[in-house]
């Protein structure tokens, strides 16, 4: 967090310099902007769709360095380890089918987070499905915080065209929209009666999820979010100034069939980011020689839940420095080698996915597993249903092992991609839920509805999740307050040292 | 003829295996309310995980599901279906198989284990 926030300025800077734009103001300084949760103006941004800037920078500087190599549709499934050092990478050639290994001492993770675990009430991209993490803890680094997952609470269930769009929870918050379930009950009225659906994201969410779970939901999964009980035309100027034309974002609510000056909508939670993740020192140096990590795949910065604007500049501040300090571990280390015995039983695991002639159907176990997150390891969670989980997960995880892909053609396979994520979505979902249960308590994103209060003295610990002979195993360590401590008061670290 | 299904024609072609391109038609496909990318993830869970094509960020940012839509570029994830359509992929890049073209920088010259 010191590195991060010592950090992330300089990193602006050179994301700017390499073309990504933000708002300025009249004197030419950055625009700062407050955010939910700031307690000062901090946050830059660039017409509130920045990340786009980020993308756009990134691209160009990558194609101004010639000595960067990218390959696309390149899967990296594994990272080999020799003598506790990392000896090189394995991937799959998407395009050829084939399994291709690269000798290196050095490899960094930037794969994102495990939002998927959730699908289909998840808002992030379909390929998150904690890959980095699994390959992390397969190569003997250790994951963090593994239960915490930030849920944005207003997702759309219906129709299909508009799942996980999140931005129509402007009607709740800003158009004094109103929630009901099935029977037509303003259900917020039992959880936050002064503040109703103003109430906070966290305990909007968790009044939606305990409507769905306990069979109070709306058709599709969801709960109804309504205006109408507001002036047609009331309605509509909202909607010309918001959404004009009924649009945001290239998608048209009118278009997929949603009317809303008459028609309520469902709505649902949405996984949104992931907190928990490999855990890194302040160089994101992982527990594996020469395996760094870098934005959303970590765990640290963002503690139990993650405040706005913090995970675009997380990502350039960790990019420089896992980057920086890879190439410099890799310039001491010397060549690396893969041993071929171990590729070639590496390469075994994956192709015997596809030489298989019976065995469980990939999507089969990914969607039951899907399923089980939501319902007992996702906004809502008791000790009851988190040890019924953690059986069924570990079971499934289990089953895993013997996936046998249809799809024997080896061009461009998607369904041995998608086998090898549920490979490792299997081995987050139960992480997840071992570590939900064991901690008996409620803290940032993590509900424990049989353990509502946070408890400090006997659960400000960081969870820790290691794999051991295929067994996730699970301990707890004090968290480290070296340079900020609960109380507020800050020690500068000693080795306090300028990253960038 | 039920009102809610429709027909769905999509290139198929694998240069490593196929003397030449050739359209499948898929009949009676849930369209009402979906995507096309909706309706290209049903068919290749429910008829054909043969099906090759790009989906990623599902919100019209990462452009990876470019393709053409009864003649016109669009992004899957982005344009609504229709009752009869022909996908095929987008005009630019190589073909990899069906939907899926290169994207720029990608190159698959590494040797193999």
């Amino acid at each position: 967090m010191y590195a991060y926030t010592r950090n992330a300025p300089r990193a602006m800077l050179a994301l700017e310099s390499y073309g990504a734009k933000f708002n300025k103001t009249e004197d030419g300084t950055f625009e700062q902007v407050l955010m939910p949760g700031h307690t000062y103006p901090r946050a830059i941004h660039y017409h509130f769709r920045t990340g786009s800037q980020f993308k756009k920078g990134l691209t160009a500087e990558v194609g101004r360095r010639p000595n960067i190599t990218v390959k696309e549709d390149f899967f990296v499934v594994d990272v080999f380890v020799d003598g506790g050092k990392v000896a090189g990478a394995l991937a799959l050639d998407i395009c050829s089918g084939k399994f291709v290994v690269v000798d290196s001492s050095a490899v960094v993770f930037a794969t994102g987070g495990a939002m998927e675990l959730f699908h289909p009430h998840c808002d992030a991209s379909n390929d998150l499905t904690g890959d980095g993490h699994a390959a992390a803890l397969r190569a003997g680094a250790e994951l963090a915080d593994v239960e915490f997952m930030q849920f944005f609470p207003t997702g759309m269930v219906w129709p299909p065209a508009l799942n996980g769009v999140i931005w129509i929870g402007e009607l709740r918050y800003h158009c004094g929209g109103w929630l009901y379930n099935k029977y037509g009950e303003r259900f917020m009225a039992k959880y936050d009666p002064a503040r109703m659906e103003l109430s906070t994201r966290d305990m909007t969410s968790r009044a939606i999820v305990t409507e769905i779970l306990e069979g109070r939901g709306s058709p599709h999964g969801g709960v109804w979010l309504s205006v109408t009980h507001l002036g047609r035309n009331q309605i509509q100027a909202f909607i010309d100034e918001t959404f004009p034309n009924f649009s945001f974002r290239g998608y048209n609510l009118l278009e997929a069939g949603v009317d809303v000056r008459e028609d309520a909508i469902e709505i649902a939670p949405v996984s949104h980011f992931y907190m928990g993740g490999v855990r890194c020192d302040a160089d994101c140096a992982t527990a594996v020689r020469g395996l760094y990590v870098a934005g959303e795949v970590t765990a640290g910065v963002n503690g139990a839940n993650r405040i706005e604007g913090n995970a675009l500049s997380e990502t350039q501040v960790q990019g420089t420095i896992a980057g920086g300090r890879a190439a410099r571990y890799a310039a001491g280390a010397g060549t690396a080698k893969v041993d071929e015995a171990q590729a070639r039983r590496e390469v075994g695991t994956y192709s015997a996915m596809i030489e298989r002639t019976e065995g469980p159907n990939q999507l089969a176990l990914r969607t039951e597993a899907q399923d089980i997150m939501w319902r007992h390891v996702g906004v809502v969670r008791n000790g009851e249903g988190l040890e019924k989980a953690v059986a069924r997960l570990a079971s499934l995880r289990g089953q895993a092992e013997g996936i046998c892909v249809r799809c024997k053609v080896a061009q461009a396979n998607r369904e041995l991609v998608e086998a090898i994520e549920t490979r490792n979505l299997l081995v987050m979902a139960e992480s997840m839920a071992k570590a939900a249960l064991a901690r008996e308590e409620t803290r940032g994103s993590h509900y424990r509805r049989d353990c509502a209060n946070e408890d400090d003295p006997r659960w400000l610990v960081n969870s820790i999740v290691t794999l051991a002979d295929s067994e996730i195993a699970l301990r707890h360590e004090p968290v480290d307050f070296c340079y900020l401590s609960p109380e507020g008061a800050e020690t500068p670290p000693a080795d306090a040292r300028e990253a960038l | 003829m039920n009102e809610d299904l429709g027909t769905v024609k999509i290139y198929r072609y694998n240069p490593a295996v196929d003397v030449e391109p050739r359209f499948d038609v898929f009949e009676d496909v849930p369209y009402v309310g979906r995507t096309v990318m909706d309706v290209l993830r049903d068919l290749y869970e429910r008829r054909d995980t043969s099906l090759a094509f790009r989906c990623s960020c599902r919100a019209g940012l990462c452009t990876a599901c470019r393709m053409r839509i009864n003649g016109r570029a669009a992004m899957a994830c982005m344009r609504l279906a229709e009752r009869d359509m022909v996908i095929e992929p987008p005009s630019t890049g190589a073909i990899i198989k069906d939907l899926m073209t290169t994207l720029s920088g990608s190159s698959t010259d590494e040797g193999t284990a």
